[in-house]
């Protein structure tokens, strides 16, 4: 039986690449990063045409979000050589899994799922925090486009199945 | 035989009279009405046997009318399937089936009522006494089956979806009556988020239950109106029928609503963090204790107000009210309105004034009087009533009222449950003789009448005044808030009295109905040396359970009190525990159940290796894998030598993805790994790995792996999968705690590659048939080195370790690819006879070789001296985390349990992992354990290895494995199998 209305997507693979190191050197990355840094903990900023996401996910790390097609060339804009020592960025496209969850209902579902408070007062519109998922270690995003507002949750890809096992169980399509 | 709803009133109340409701209890059908409870309706009835006692199995009635309810509790049936719910808050639905707990086959005619012959024998704590010999648990079964409430449902609920979620807000108000609407409203209006939660169907609390008026209308106005403006607010959520039962740290509160929406939710439990908690969850009436209280027909006074003003039932035609407390007064006026024919006003007080006395006019009011007792058999008939000893006239006669229906008022107790579970403290108040709220722990404000306002114009008065106040702290600007016109009422009066008299020292006068607590039992208690109230509690269990001392606690203190000559503020009360009312598991653990019980990680050939007949369990750290691939008609350690025997003749492939992996780069990368490990990484050649052993602070192994140099300043370590997480805690806690200034990356990659290794002789010949780009000569691609290339067409970092060995390839891939890969390396390797291995095949491997398992031989009580590793200590390093303490562990005098291998006396003897060996096998201190046990395929025997008190200076000793029915005689040996000098791992 459902319980809640809402639309889950498990995402596509994209391009994910973790980085570390000093904000300024890492805001100073040459053409790769979106033209504004985020200036808030836990919050994103977007490329204007949306092509790449940077979120700023705890002291000293963020991760950016591009499309797969563009991971061959961020992996060379990355290369060791090119980035300051004290800068690191690491590929870990295939180590999250993402899930979109939209819908009238998306609040109710992700407060089922997470302790974090989503409430607009203290989430904002470009809101991004690691917090907890169904107990697991996770990223929950807020990711209002038009019509369409919800979360994204994204977890290591190992829970895969589990977070997905989860949400339908919370969501009422379990079989 | 009665009418349906005889006792109804014809007017009045807030059910729907349109809307008939049908249901059953114990197998009879009836008829209540919309809006109704399950008392309600079978009080409308005339059903007033509707239980019997916990012990003793005396006929029980209604007593309350919520959760205050100490007698009836019943079970529900078919699709509400649950167990010991109070009667009285069971909400009234089509079809809903009840039945009496404690009774058998009827509460009308109960077998267990033979108890009530030997109750002289049933004291409390009669069975720590009684049956004592031969022993207790011969007789436990059949008492806990004759005891006991409801069983727990038999089959599972067809609608058994329990929930379990958080919120947050600035306020929240627990209890939706006068003082926590006003509350609500005024938090709402100064912006603040609200969530208002109240256990009740409706909102309105004692507004609903009593005839009185706000602003010139009646009560239930002014009600909606509130509740109008509070549902037009974005920033108010409000639950209705929702209990707020447990208060923890930092302002947790968890709340469960009890028929939440939608309705395909059968429960759901809230987990509140909130700002301020305004504990709005007023005052609970005391019963009293005099001889054979407990008949059916002796019910609280604010009940059956509640009876009549809300639900318009009249439980009874001829009614005496006894109580030591203004409230019987308002109370009565609200009977007289409502055509019940008081027969007396017992008042215990000396004296009551005029202005309670003007509220019923025409009734007889004793004062300075008591109920001694009640008659009747299966409800009662009528009470004794008699002057107070202690009373100047000193006129003993007994005087007989026949009555229906005794209300009774000990006096109002402040519903502290909530604040007490938050730390708070509580102090007696003399003058309302009752425990009221004193010092606050945590942000929390108590309000109305569970701070102790009792009069209704007071209960606003402090709501909004404390409320203001809070909002203040908050950072809130108050809106002004006009207070409503409150009738005139009485001032709240009382005159303590916590039980009456018995006559006879064999009579029963109940503390806790719930229970079967007598005065009698109280008093025993104190004379066997359990007089202190938690001791006292225990003894005798009154306060206990269910019921946790809502209507009894306060009087088992004031009997203790007058029984031992100290004052209840000396005595204090017992803890107030969660939860406050029974809350099902199911609704505490939430969708945590089957499949998500525990979590679970895949793998990315988790469905290949399922769909492959693999039996797959957890193998660490909540990785499914794959344990062995059964064939046909094999067995378990068929499976496993037929695996075994292909990597060591053979080859095989093993999915080693949960292997944990971290990149760790910086400036100060091989800082890091040096302090990590006890071995030098310092001479790490560019594409080469090196085995280490990371220790704690206290010297003993936490996790080994093997780390790599992928460049400068680069590293790749790898993990067992069982520590990954607890060696990137460990990681990271140095990093950010204890050298906070090193420019160290770390970065988790363990899902980002995953791992196909092929093992055993001729794992190069499938590398060469997949396609690789990499040279796989053992002198271009030397063991303990890893390489970057391509295999199947697909990017690899592929590493030389072995963990089986034999001649190893990992072949890590990103996870997407690992799919692909897998199925060709299974393709391709079909011309070598490769077949997939599971973790058990590999644990007899890495026996066979003696390597280390976490969780076997590293079992938190070693270190590498004892495992017969002290090579992968530095000698050179100047630090590393755990060598003071390692230093410290070794210098101490004394014996350690070193690795050894064991070979038993008969080969074929397995010997289970973790059995103790005693010396000769008697029964006498362990020298040692085995820590693994396998069927060794090379030496076609049981091979064994064992932590043994100085192990390694017992070499061809002969130990003892001592077994529960056997002794198992076994050789010392060196605790390596096959391949000591390690020449095929390096091939």
């Amino acid at each position: 039986m459902i319980h809640y209305n809402v639309t889950l997507e498990r995402q596509k693979l994209c391009t994910v690449v973790e980085l570390q190191g000093p904000m300024q050197e890492v805001a100073d990355l040459p053409g790769l990063l979106p033209p504004e840094f985020p200036s808030t903990p836990n919050t994103y900023e977007k490329s204007p045409d949306s092509d790449k996401t940077l979120y700023w996910i705890g002291p000293q790390r963020w991760l950016l979000r591009a499309a797969l097609n563009q991971e061959a060339e961020l992996k060379r804009l990355l290369a060791e050589q090119q980035l300051p020592d004290a800068v690191s960025a690491v590929l870990v496209s295939d180590s999250l899994s993402f899930f979109k969850i939209t819908g009238i209902d998306a609040s109710a579902v992700i407060s089922i799922a997470s302790p974090l408070d989503v409430h607009s007062s203290v989430f904002p519109d470009n809101g991004a925090s690691y917090t907890e998922a169904f107990g697991l270690k996770a990223l929950v995003i807020r990711c209002d486009t038009g019509t369409s507002k919800g979360f994204e949750v994204v977890v290591e890809r190992s829970y895969t199945d589990m977070l997905y096992d989860y949400f339908q169980r919370a969501i009422g399509t379990s079989t | 035989m009665t009418t349906a709803n005889c006792n109804r009133l014809t007017e009045g109340g807030r059910i729907d009279r349109g809307a008939p409701i049908q249901f059953t209890f114990n197998g009879k059908s009836y008829t209540g009405y919309k809006g109704d409870t399950l008392a309600s309706a079978l009080l409308a009835n005339n059903v007033t046997l509707t239980a019997r006692s916990f012990k003793y199995h005396r006929p029980r009635g209604i007593v309350g009318a919520w959760v205050e309810e100490p007698a009836s509790i019943v079970e529900l049936e078919s699709n509400e399937q649950s167990g010991n719910q109070p009667i009285t808050t069971v909400k009234l639905k089509q079809g809903l089936s009840a039945k009496s707990v404690n009774c058998w086959p009827s509460p009308n005619f109960d077998l267990l009522s033979v108890n009530q012959l030997f109750s002289r024998l049933l004291p409390a704590a009669f069975y720590y006494k009684t049956f004592k010999w031969p022993h207790w648990h011969w007789f436990e079964p059949a008492i806990r089956r004759a005891a006991g409430l409801a069983g727990a449902p038999a089959l599972p609920q067809s609608k058994d979806h329990y929930e379990s979620r958080y919120a947050h807000c600035d306020v929240l108000v627990v209890g939706a009556g006068p003082a926590g609407l006003v509350s609500a409203l005024c938090a709402a209006r100064a912006g603040a988020r609200v969530m208002l939660v109240d256990d009740g169907y409706e909102v309105g609390g004692t507004l609903l239950r009593t005839r009185c008026e706000l602003n010139g209308r009646p009560a239930p106005h002014w009600v909606d109106s509130v509740m109008a403006e509070l549902s037009s607010c974005e920033n108010v959520t409000v639950l209705m029928n929702a209990t707020a039962w447990g208060y923890r740290e930092q302002n947790l509160v968890l709340v469960t609503e009890h028929n939440p929406q939608p309705v395909s939710v059968f429960k759901r439990t809230w987990r509140v963090r909130a700002k301020h908690v305004v504990v709005a969850t007023g005052a609970i009436e005391r019963h009293l204790p005099f001889t054979d209280n407990d008949r059916p027909g002796v019910m609280l006074c604010s009940a059956v107000s509640t009876y009549v003003n809300q639900y318009a039932v009249k439980p009874g035609q001829q009614m005496v009210i006894f109580g030591n407390n203004s409230s019987i007064y308002q109370a009565a006026a609200d009977f007289v309105q409502a055509d019940i024919n008081i027969v007396a006003i017992v008042d215990s007080r000396d004296q009551v004034p005029d202005d309670e006395r003007a509220l019923v006019p025409d009734s007889e009011i004793l004062v300075a009087h008591e109920v001694q007792r009640t008659h009747g058999k299966k409800h009662i008939t009528g009470v004794s009533v008699r002057e107070r000893n202690d009373h100047e006239s000193n006129d003993h006669s007994v005087r007989q009222i026949d009555c229906d229906l005794l209300c009774v008022s000990g006096g109002w107790s402040p519903a502290v449950h909530l604040f007490s579970q938050s730390r708070g403290t509580i102090e007696f108040d003399n003058k309302l003789a009752a425990f009221v709220p004193d010092k606050t722990e945590q942000a929390t404000s108590c309000i109305g009448a569970a701070a102790g306002a009792f009069s209704l114009s007071a209960i606003i008065e402090d709501s909004v005044n404390k409320t203001q106040r809070l909002l203040d702290e908050l950072g809130f600007t108050p809106v002004d808030y006009t207070l409503p016109d409150t009738p005139s009422e009485s001032p709240y009066r009382i005159s303590p009295l916590w039980f009456i008299e018995q006559d006879k020292p064999n009579e029963k006068s109940f503390v806790d109905l719930q229970n079967d607590v007598t005065v009698n039992d109280v008093h025993l208690a104190i004379r066997e040396g359990f007089g202190a109230i938690e001791h006292m509690k225990r003894y005798t269990t009154t306060g206990m359970g269910i019921d946790q001392g809502r209507t009894g606690n306060i009087n088992a203190i004031g009997i203790v009190a007058n029984h031992t000559g100290t004052t209840i503020e000396d005595i204090g009360t017992t803890t107030f525990r969660s939860p406050f009312v029974p809350i099902e598991f199911g609704a505490i653990s939430g969708l945590r159940e089957e499949s998500v019980f525990l979590p679970y990680r895949h793998t990315p050939v988790t469905q290949w290796n399922k769909d492959n007949g693999a039996v797959m369990y957890e193998a660490g750290a909540r990785w499914r894998r794959p344990g062995y691939y059964p064939q046909g008609n094999e067995s378990f350690q068929q499976s496993v030598n037929r695996e075994a025997a292909a990597v060591r003749n053979g080859v095989a492939v093993y999915d080693g993805s949960p292997l944990g992996k971290f990149e760790i780069k910086g400036p100060d990368a091989l800082n890091l790994i040096e302090i990590l490990y006890t071995n030098s990484f310092a001479d790490l050649q560019y594409q080469c790995g090196r085995y280490g052993l990371m220790l704690s602070e206290d010297g003993l192994i936490i996790d080994d792996g093997v780390t790599f140099k992928l460049g400068e300043n680069h590293y790749l370590m790898s993990t067992s999968t069982g520590h990954a997480d607890e060696v990137y805690r460990h990681m990271e806690h140095f990093l950010q705690i204890e050298r906070p200034h090193w420019k160290a990356n770390i970065t988790v990659v363990t899902s980002q590659w995953a791992n196909a290794t092929l093992c055993g002789p001729k794992a190069r010949d499938v590398m060469l048939a997949l396609g690789c780009d990499i040279d796989l000569s053992s002198p271009a691609f030397p063991f303990m080195s890893i390489r970057c290339g391509h295999v199947a067409g697909l990017e690899a970092r592929v590493c030389r370790v072995s963990f089986t060995g034999e001649l190893s390839y990992e072949i890590n891939v990103a996870s997407r690819d690992l799919p692909a890969l897998w199925e060709r390396i299974i393709a391709v390797g079909a011309a070598f006879d490769l077949i997939p291995i599971g973790s058990e095949a590999n644990h007899v491997l890495r026996v066979e070789k003696g390597f280390l398992s976490l969780g076997h031989e590293v079992d938190g009580t070693t270190d590498p001296i004892d495992l017969g590793i002290g090579w992968v200590l530095s000698k050179n390093k100047n630090d590393f985390i755990g060598k003071r303490a390692l230093q410290i562990r070794r210098e101490r005098q004394g014996s350690h349990r070193e690795l050894v291998g064991l070979l038993t006396e008969d080969p074929n003897q397995m010997i289970p992992e973790g059995a103790p060996l005693t010396p000769m096998g008697e029964k006498k201190p362990t020298e040692g354990l085995v820590t693994a046990s396998v069927w060794s395929v090379v030496n076609n025997r049981v091979v064994s290895l064992a932590l043994l008190t100085d192990g390694r200076s017992r070499m061809d000793e002969t130990v003892f494995v001592r077994l529960k029915d056997e002794v198992i005689k076994a050789t010392v040996t060196a605790p390596c199998f096959h391949d000591s000098a390690g020449k095929l791992l390096r091939s």
